[in-house]
């Protein structure tokens, strides 16, 4: 009897008898994956680009990109890691076009907007928009990782396998970001 | 009420002021990408081989390596020095200036070894 509900089911399931193609199965997949992440991948672009208008696009491209190579990616694996590594990647790319296009500007000259110039919503207070006054102060690898940590709540080791660079530096890189912010804000014992 | 940031509470403050700007996503982008989406063609991944595989592809390719030089070998060694002819006529043999009583020759092989001399009995006077 449970042999011929299984059964049932997977003839249910079939995509000859539902219409689906494989496309379509890998793309309810992709999107059930996304679902919990997408939007924290969303803001985390958002505040490591110090709110840039680059930031949807990168955004946009990262899910498609993921999309496109998920089949290589291995299920027993967090999703969200992955994710973060291929959004990282293409935030990486975006800065070194634009620090050869822009060649001799650095960095932050190359295209990211003053803070005084981000929309917040009203609801922000005071206190939370100091903290990303002193984070946009920061060079962008350590504003990435400042936010993977602070924001993503993702542990060294994450951040390590996001990033593609050792636990060692990502501490010594956190350690940077902490000491430049808690000078910005004039943090004291 | 304002907490103020301390080199204590540094940590925890931090976390829960970044943490407290959350936008959502905008509906024009995320209609957008759906949109986009149908348009990608998903890349299949290359078939993912165990580890295994490379092992067994190693120690293949280093027990043909093996097999080849082991054929090769005889021919690489250098034969030792053997005699022309089957019959070996030993002319003379001494041992420390006397003339030998015995003279063993390894039969088995054309190449005779002289591999013993002894001295020759006088009494009995010459080869036995």
């Amino acid at each position: 009897m449970a042999r011929n509900i299984e059964n049932l089911f997977q003839l249910r399931q079939s995509p000859a008898i539902t219409g689906s193609t494989a496309k379509d199965q890998d793309r309810e997949a992709f999107l059930t994956y996304l679902l919990p992440v997408k939007k924290y991948l969303f803001n985390f672009i958002r505040k490591a680009l110090n709110f840039s208008p680059d930031a949807d696009d990168i955004f946009q491209e990262a899910l498609l990109k993921g999309f496109r190579y998920f089949h290589s990616f291995d299920r027993r694996k967090n999703f969200k890691t992955w994710i973060f590594t291929i959004a990282h990647n293409l935030m990486k790319d975006m800065f070194r076009e634009k620090h050869l296009r822009h060649w001799p500007v650095s960095l932050e000259e190359a295209g990211e907007p003053a803070i005084e110039n981000v929309c917040f919503p009203i609801s922000v207070s005071q206190e939370v928009r100091e903290i990303y006054a002193a984070a946009a102060h920061l060079k962008p690898r350590q504003r990435e990782v400042f936010f993977l940590f602070y924001y993503n709540e993702f542990s060294i080791p994450e951040i390590a396998e996001i990033t593609g660079l050792t636990r060692t530096n990502i501490k010594f890189i956190l350690h940077q970001a902490r000491s430049a912010v808690k000078k910005v804000l004039e943090v004291h014992e | 009420m304002k907490t103020a940031i301390t080199e204590k509470n540094f940590d925890r403050e931090i976390r829960k002021r970044v943490q407290t700007l959350e936008q959502e996503i905008p509906r024009e982008l995320e209609n957008d990408f759906l949109e986009k989406l149908d348009g990608i063609v998903p890349v299949l991944p290359q078939v993912q081989r165990s580890r295994f595989f490379y092992y067994g592809a190693l120690a293949t390719a280093a027990s043909i390596l093996l097999a080849i030089l082991f054929l090769l070998l005889p021919s690489l060694h250098r034969p030792l020095p053997h005699a022309d002819s089957q019959e070996v006529w030993v002319q003379s043999a001494q041992v420390e200036g006397q003339p030998a009583s015995t003279i063993i020759i390894a039969s088995q092989d054309p190449d005779c070894t002289i591999v013993w001399l002894e001295k020759i009995n006088k009494d009995k006077g010459g080869f036995q």
